[in-house]
């Protein structure tokens, strides 16, 4: 299947590119295409103008470490963000989550900006960065604006990107004592996963300081799970404390269903990966 | 903006091929119907079975899921590329000595992306074969005697290196 | 050359070490050319100046059409013609029907007509000079529909009261048919115990990684439509086509380009595709091409007969089986384009490879509003072995014995062979016990009931899971005759043309369309083995055309029936022109002809050691003429149409016929956990013990049996092809509609034991299909992994999904 026919901008600065996607409704920018793409050859989703972003100098990819803070350029491929040294050792929940996607092919040219942009609960990193307190870096005709990932995603495909924004990265604190882990159920690596798990704890001595956990397919848009975190806070790990944190994690959840899962599975894999995420840290603390 | 057509200009195996294409032309269909190479093929719509699977800049990709405008002044590599003056690449000795192919429509697929993990890890375990072929469909063969060839032809580049 | 009036020719010999070239797993030479992208598919034909076709679906699982409004279509620059039902029903005559009336009466078209039946059916054929853009035309045609009530449950539809699919049928009943063999109710009548229970198996699809394509072009010149299709069995489905089109069907020329990506049975219905491009290409006297997207070939490119069980054996206390009674449905979906012959093939396997002779079965096939259902790899049996196998597993749980005792018990035995089942198949040798044995050495049965229960008390899922299937090959068409007695078609043949060329090279060729079956290496070591050389000296010309190459009827590669069919004819011809040969160098050499021999591209003589190439023996033949032999003709071609004997040829009113002529059999077992918590299912071991017969190329054959092993993993734990109660198809493509990857194949343990078959003539079992083995094996392994939670499974697939619902409703 093949896409609609659409009108092409190569723009020649990222201000040009934000001026342009603000005054052209329809204009949707093209930055890997993994997600788009696909949608577009199935004509279930056809903008009428893409405006290529991937050339733009401003939007190369990288990933730098500025003092405490890591940055992640917007075109930094999953590939790229699943084997950086710098994400390998400071994030590494965001690398686990980069290498579960798809499959190699897609990762070597999805990037993370794309995958972000998209709003798609179904997409590993956000749940990671959710996990991450990372910030959105983005572009628009007036400016440069961060937007915490807290406030990023507002519904189903809809995210807090004003007309002509474009993200441009990501920026995340290097999280201190801190112990990540992704993990994810899907049928197959070229469908969409059933529910994934990103945890990101901060420990002193067995006992949990902060905690941020991300959730995947757990309902319309990515989410944490705040009063599960909340209960964490100044808890020992173990066995006790992961079961409830799972129950509470998941007990107010309505995921979506569909074919290979239904809502009530979905939650059960949701709580099952929590346990298991937690209990591999855990186990991690313990070695 | 651009209206109508686009100018572009792709370095296939060390070849140029340019034309002026419609900017939603998919790069496999600049590939097989412009440069008319016929080893990449299509088998899905949605990026899941890889027998489009090139190498664009050394990086494997399904080319159903690029516009060849965004491989504009890009290299790329198809299957074409592999065997040189009429000799076969290792991966495609290993495929035949281990019957990896039946109807051999997911083989160009399956050599690209196996081109690229063996330029990445030199010696690849069955777990990370089975891992760097996963966005690759193969409905004949049931995978054993892909893993198998990838293996050994891995064995057999090393060896190869060893004695240089 | 003149030919006898009856082949005499002796059976291939009966053991492996009598061989020098068959026998041997050779590399498959085929394999070079796709290996370097050298391949051509269909999608790669080219031919100036093609316009391209793509088809507007229907959006409905039953709908009338009210209105095609085709205007907005036609605006659209490069737009050449769009087609609709209305103008094909006013030029064409509805495909011809296998059953009799009133199903017969059934109206099938390649364009919906008057209303649509199922999701994803076409409803306009739109052709552009693009691609691109014929996929943005057919989205402007602008189709009214009054949907209309859906049915898609096949036993629902053969209710009273239920929405008719064909209102030119009246109900919704393709085809029943009554097996009454042996004494089915004597048997219930005196089991100790009657073993009752409902088995189902799901729809899935074949999914070749190539979908179907047509590319055809009309020759005014001649007056002739020449397709390149990638159809299975060409010359059966040319009739089919033609007599639709009211053209004789030499003026058809059917081609298959060299190289086919796959088909395992879905590559025969795809005549609709055919019948339309070919039509437009002669209306617009041009090329016109079309190749299916992948949505296209999941909603519409054949499914598999999806089908219920209601059954009842009759068992002994000691675990004998002595009868069966049964009740079966077919769902066929919208429309019979191969079926209603999916409601006989099961016959082929009516006891499964279990020695039972009362056997009842009342069978029925209906049509739904789902997409059409035809062969799929293992048509047909593939169920019938899947309820074989649970059965057997529901009489050792109600005997509280082992399914494996159970199942030792009732196989049929080695000294039984050649096995005459109460249906008149006659299954052609093989020791079941043997294979059986060996797969329970191979998987280490005994070790993992051990482990089962240590793992049982530390709260483990683990199973294990038997089954057996038999792949029956080289098909009777006389079976068809029990549906409709009138159907033209019975028996089976194909041909084999081997010549040697003016330099001296033996060329090859079948009527068989390879699709990845390696057939080119298999019949040249035949070839190679009848004149002791080589296989450099051999060239098998691939691809099919109906023209320039030969062709029985029945050519094909689809049923097993390669290697039987082919193979047979290619060794019978190879051995007739030999004979030819020999004439001609004892004439050249002034010997007598049992003096010489073929050897190594020449003919030698054991007397004298004179030696005649075969390229001096070629110029004889074909140019030196008037030095050949008094009376001889010229040329060095040689034909034979191998028609076997199935002893049971014709169905007797019982019903009763050899439907196939070999009968190959795998014994599969699967261990796997399932995870208490996800209820994912993982394969910790999968084990296969077949017996193909003699194995031509045994590289290749294992090749045959590992396909279908990952599709049936595949097929259990995977595809499903999922209809809503509106009939619409929720998985139609490869987000939903998932496929094996190579990180769900698990290592297979695979062994072979070999038996000649005892009807083939050079031993050889037909092994393309694989009977779906794995099915029952992993729906019984992961039945008994969920044994402590006391889950029941019904159907052919599963999920975690609804393992975890069933273990979550109590």
């Amino acid at each position: 299947m093949r896409p609609r026919p659409f009108l092409l901008h190569r723009p020649n600065t990222l201000k040009e590119a934000s001026e342009l996607l603000y005054s052209h409704e329809d204009a949707k920018p093209l930055a890997g295409g993994q997600s788009l793409i696909p949608m577009m050859k199935l004509r279930i989703y056809s903008p009428e103008e893409i405006v290529m972003i991937g050339h733009l100098p401003e939007m190369q990819p990288g990933v730098k470490q500025e003092g405490s803070t890591i940055v992640i350029n917007s075109m930094t491929t999953h590939d790229m963000v699943h084997h950086n040294e710098l994400i390998s050792e400071y994030l590494p929940v965001l690398s686990e989550a980069a290498a579960a996607i798809a499959d190699q092919q897609i990762r070597n040219r999805g990037t993370i900006g794309g995958n972000i942009a998209h709003g798609d609960p179904s997409t590993n990193l956000s749940a990671a960065l959710l996990a991450l307190d990372a910030k959105v870096l983005a572009s628009g005709k007036d400016g440069q604006r961060e937007i915490p990932i807290d406030e990023f995603f507002l519904d189903l495909f809809t995210t807090a990107l004003e007309p002509g924004e474009i993200i441009t990265g990501f920026k995340v604190d290097i999280p201190k004592n801190s112990r990540q882990k992704f993990m994810k159920i899907t049928r197959s690596d070229t469908a969409f996963p059933l529910a994934f798990v990103a945890v990101n704890i901060q420990l002193s001595d067995g006992v949990v300081k902060d905690a941020r956990i991300g959730l995947g397919v757990a309902a319309p848009t990515p989410i944490r799970a705040t009063e599960a975190e909340e209960y964490l806070k100044n808890k020992q790990l173990n066995q006790e404390t992961i079961l409830k944190t799972a129950e509470m994690a998941t007990k107010d959840l309505e995921p979506p269903g569909d074919v290979h899962a239904s809502p009530e599975y979905r939650k059960n894999l949701l709580n099952v990966l929590m346990k298991r995420c937690l209990n591999s840290l855990l186990e991690e603390v313990k070695q | 903006m651009m209206e109508g057509l686009v100018k572009v200009s792709i370095d296939i195996n060390g070849k140029k091929y340019t034309d002026d294409v419609e900017p939603r032309l998919l790069l496999v269909d600049f590939i097989r119907d412009i440069a008319r190479l016929k080893g990449t093929h299509i088998g899905c719509d949605t990026t899941s079975c890889g027998a489009c699977t090139i190498l664009i800049d050394g990086m494997s990709v399904k080319s159903c899921t690029m516009f060849a405008v965004e491989a504009d002044g890009r290299k790329i590599q198809t299957v074409e590329s592999l065997a040189t003056d009429d000799k076969l690449h290792p991966l495609q000795e290993a495929f035949w000595e281990h019957h990896a192919l039946q109807c051999g429509y997911c083989t160009p697929g399956m050599l690209m992306s196996s081109t690229f993990l063996l330029s990445r890890n030199s010696d690849p375990t069955e777990e990370e074969i089975r891992e760097g072929i996963a966005g690759n469909i193969c409905r004949c063969t049931g995978y054993i005697n892909i893993i198998k060839a990838v293996k050994d032809a891995a064995g057999k580049i090393n060896a190869g290196k060893e004695t240089e | 050359m003149p030919q006898k009036a009856e082949l005499v020719v002796e059976k291939a010999p009966e053991t492996t070490a009598a061989f020098k070239y068959m026998g041997t797993p050779v590399k498959v030479a085929e394999d070079l050319i796709p290996l370097q992208g050298k391949g051509q598919y269909l999608d790669d034909v080219e031919i100036p100046g093609t316009l391209y076709m793509a088809y507007t679906l229907s959006p409905y699982g039953h709908a009338k059409i009210k209105k095609i409004d085709t205007s907005k279509c036609l605006e659209l620059p490069g737009v050449h013609y769009v087609l609709t039902g209305e103008e094909l029903k006013a030029n064409m005559d509805p495909y011809m029907q296998i059953a009799p009336p009133p199903s017969g009466n059934l109206k099938d078209y390649p364009l919906a007509v008057d209303k649509v039946r199922y999701y994803g059916e076409p409803v306009a054929a739109v052709v552009a000079s693009n691609a691109y853009i014929a996929e943005d035309a057919a989205e402007l045609v602008d189709v009214e529909y009054e949907p209309l009530p859906v049915v898609t449950d096949a036993e629902d539809a053969l209710k009273e009261g239920s929405p008719v699919l064909h209102d030119s049928v009246g109900n919704n009943l393709v085809w029943r048919g009554v097996w009454d063999l042996g004494d089915a109710e004597k048997a219930l009548k005196e089991a100790d115990y009657v073993v009752e229970d409902t088995v189902k198996t799901h729809r899935y699809a074949a999914v070749p990684l190539e979908t179907s394509g047509v590319l055809a072009t009309y020759d005014q010149s001649v007056d002739t439509i020449t397709v390149y299709s990638v159809n299975q069995m060409p010359m059966f489905s040319l009739p089919i086509i033609c007599g639709a089109l009211r053209m004789p069907p030499s003026k058809f020329r059917m081609i298959l380009p060299p190289n086919v990506g796959g088909a395992f049975g879905g590559k025969i219905i795809n005549f609709t595709h055919i019948t339309v491009v070919a039509y437009l290409s002669k209306l617009l006297k041009a090329p016109v091409k079309y190749v299916e997207n992948r949505s296209e070939n999941i909603m519409s490119g054949t499914h598999n007969n999806e089908r219920i069980f209601h059954v009842k054996l009759a068992v002994r206390k000691d675990g004998r089986v002595t009868g069966a009674y049964m009740k079966a449905v077919d769902n066929c979906g919208a429309y019979p384009r191969y079926e209603p012959a999916g409601a006989v093939i099961w016959a082929q396997v009516v006891p499964g490879i279990y020695d039972v002779q009362n056997v009842y079965v009342d069978f029925s096939q209906a049509t739904t509003n789902k997409g059409p259902t035809g062969p799929v790899r293992g048509y047909s049996r593939i169920q019938h072995n899947f309820m074989w196998e649970r059965m057997m597993n529901r009489v050792a749980q109600k005997l509280n014995m082992d399914p494996a005792e159970v199942r030792r018990l009732n196989l049929i035995k080695a000294e039984q062979m050649p096995y005459e089942g109460p249906s008149r198949t006659i299954y052609d040798g093989g020791d079941y016990h043997k294979a059986f044995d060996t797969l329970l050495d191979t998987i280490e049965y005994g070790k993992w009931r051990e482990k089962q229960k240590e793992a049982r008390k530390q709260g483990k899922l683990i199973g294990i899971g038997l089954s057996a299937v038999i792949d029956s090959g080289a098909n009777n068409f006389a079976q068809v005759k029990i549906i409709n007695p009138h159907f033209p078609a019975s028996g089976s043949m194909e041909v084999g043309l081997v010549m040697i060329d003016q330099f001296g090279t033996l060329v090859a060729r079948t009527g068989t369309t390879d699709q990845g079956q390696s057939h080119a290496t298999t019949f040249g070591q035949i070839v190679s083995e009848v004149f002791n050389t080589g296989p450099e000296n051999v060239v098998f010309q691939q691809g099919f055309d109906s023209i320039s190459n030969v062709w029985a009827a029945f050519s094909g590669a689809y049923a097993s029936r390669s290697a039987v069919m082919a193979g047979t004819a290619l060794y019978y011809a190879a051995i007739r022109l030999k004979e030819k040969v020999l004439t001609i160098a004892a004439h050249a050499l002034g010997e007598l002809e049992s003096d010489l021999e073929a050897k190594d591209a020449a003919v030698v003589s054991m007397k004298t050691d004179k030696k005649l190439p075969l390229g001096d023996i070629a110029t004889l033949a074909w140019l030196d003429v008037n030095k050949l032999p008094e009376d001889m003709e010229p040329g060095l071609v040689s034909y034979a149409v191998y028609k076997p004997d199935f002893t049971y040829n014709m169905p007797d009113e019982k019903k009763r016929v050899n439907n196939t002529l070999t009968y190959s059999y795998a014994i599969h077992g699967t261990v796997v956990e399932v995870d208490p918590e996800t209820y994912e299912m993982k394969i910790l071991k999968h084990g296969v013990v077949s017996d193909p017969g003699f194995m031509i190329n045994p590289l290749v054959v294992e090749g045959q049996e590992m396909g279908a092993t990952l599709h049936g993993i595949s097929a259990a734990l995977m595809e499903n092809l999922e209809y809503d109660e509106d009939g619409i198809l929720l998985t139609s493509n490869f987000w939903d509609y998932l496929v094996a990857g190579a990180k769900h194949m698990p290592d297979i343990d695979m062994k072979t034991i070999v038996t000649r078959s005892t009807s083939s003539v050079l031993g050889v079992r037909g092994v393309g299909e694989g009977g779906g083995g794995p099915i029952g094996s992993i729906v019984n392994a992961v039945e008994d992994a969920l044994q402590p939670l006391g889950i029941k499974l019904l159907s052919s697939n599963l999920s975690a999904n609804e393992l975890y619902s069933k273990a979550n409703k109590k």
